[in-house]
């Protein structure tokens, strides 16, 4: 420890080792955390439904999404990805899940979400399998941290149910 | 800087660092603000660097006696040069080794 050099060296190098381990127990520190999140999804209108130029089904829906978030913020959150995903089943495929909306959320402030919309993304079948189905709407949120790991939660919400017929 | 003994700063640099490691998860933790941790961390680390990097005088307590430098030609003279006991014994040897060579 002779010189300038080596002497700040050495703190440096344990300075940032150390700076490592104290965010991987600030990350563990989430597993604390407990959040009671609401969330309730609403479809006002279908605007539109047939098959699109492709020959595949297309619904336009107007939606009402409502979701209280904020106890999910944590310390050693940077942002939610929150996104809203219609669910149902098909003779062709088991399950079938399509993101019709999303939105980021960067602060514990904008967490409340009330939003009157139209999807956001093409609710678009693989094939006409949509008259008359039922389906799911589940709203997801990816949970990315300042440091660690991500997770990811979700709300399932039942009981929707597609036209008949094409309008 | 001459010293004896490097633990001193091993010690104070390891103490120091994982101290302010651990004020610094709890301010943040407090204040609810992984920002407040880093920069309290940071300003730590400033601090260690101000305490160890520079040519402090308590680095320099054991200062190590060094011999005093001759030329290989000059005669040596045992009643010129006093000092401890100790250091004698080594200049007898090597003078003894130079009149071997």
């Amino acid at each position: 420890m002779h010189s300038f050099l080596l002497r700040g060296n050495a703190v440096l190098t344990f300075a940032l080792t150390v700076l490592a381990v104290a965010c991987v127990l600030a990350s563990l520190t989430d597993t604390l955390h407990s959040s009671k999140p609401e969330v309730n999804v609403e479809i006002l209108s279908v605007d539109a439904f047939g098959r699109n130029p492709g020959g595949n089904d297309e619904v336009v829906l107007t939606l009402h999404i409502s979701a209280d978030l904020q106890s999910v913020f944590t310390w050693n959150t940077k942002q939610l990805f929150v996104f809203l995903a219609a669910e149902y089943e098909s003779s062709k495929n088991v399950l079938n899940q399509i993101s019709i909306w999303d939105s980021i959320i960067q602060s514990k402030e904008d967490a409340k979400i009330q939003r009157r919309t139209r999807n956001k993304y093409s609710f678009v079948d693989q094939g006409s399998n949509l008259r008359g189905k039922d389906f799911n709407l589940t709203l997801h949120w990816n949970i990315m941290p300042v440091t660690g790991a991500m997770f990811s939660e979700k709300r399932v919400l039942t009981g929707f149910r597609l036209p008949k017929n094409y309008m | 800087m001459d010293w004896k003994d490097p633990r001193l700063t091993e010690q104070i640099l390891q103490y120091t660092l994982i101290s302010s490691a651990l004020i610094a998860i709890a301010a943040g933790y407090l204040t609810a603000s992984l920002k407040t941790m880093f920069l309290v961390y940071g300003g730590c680390v400033f601090v260690t660097l101000l305490v160890i990097v520079p040519d402090w005088p308590y680095f320099c307590r054991h200062p190590r006696e060094w011999m005093t430098p001759k030329r290989a030609d000059a005669p040596f003279h045992h009643q010129q040069q006093r000092s401890s006991p100790g250091l004698e014994s080594i200049r007898e040897s090597a003078l003894d080794a130079s009149k071997r060579d």
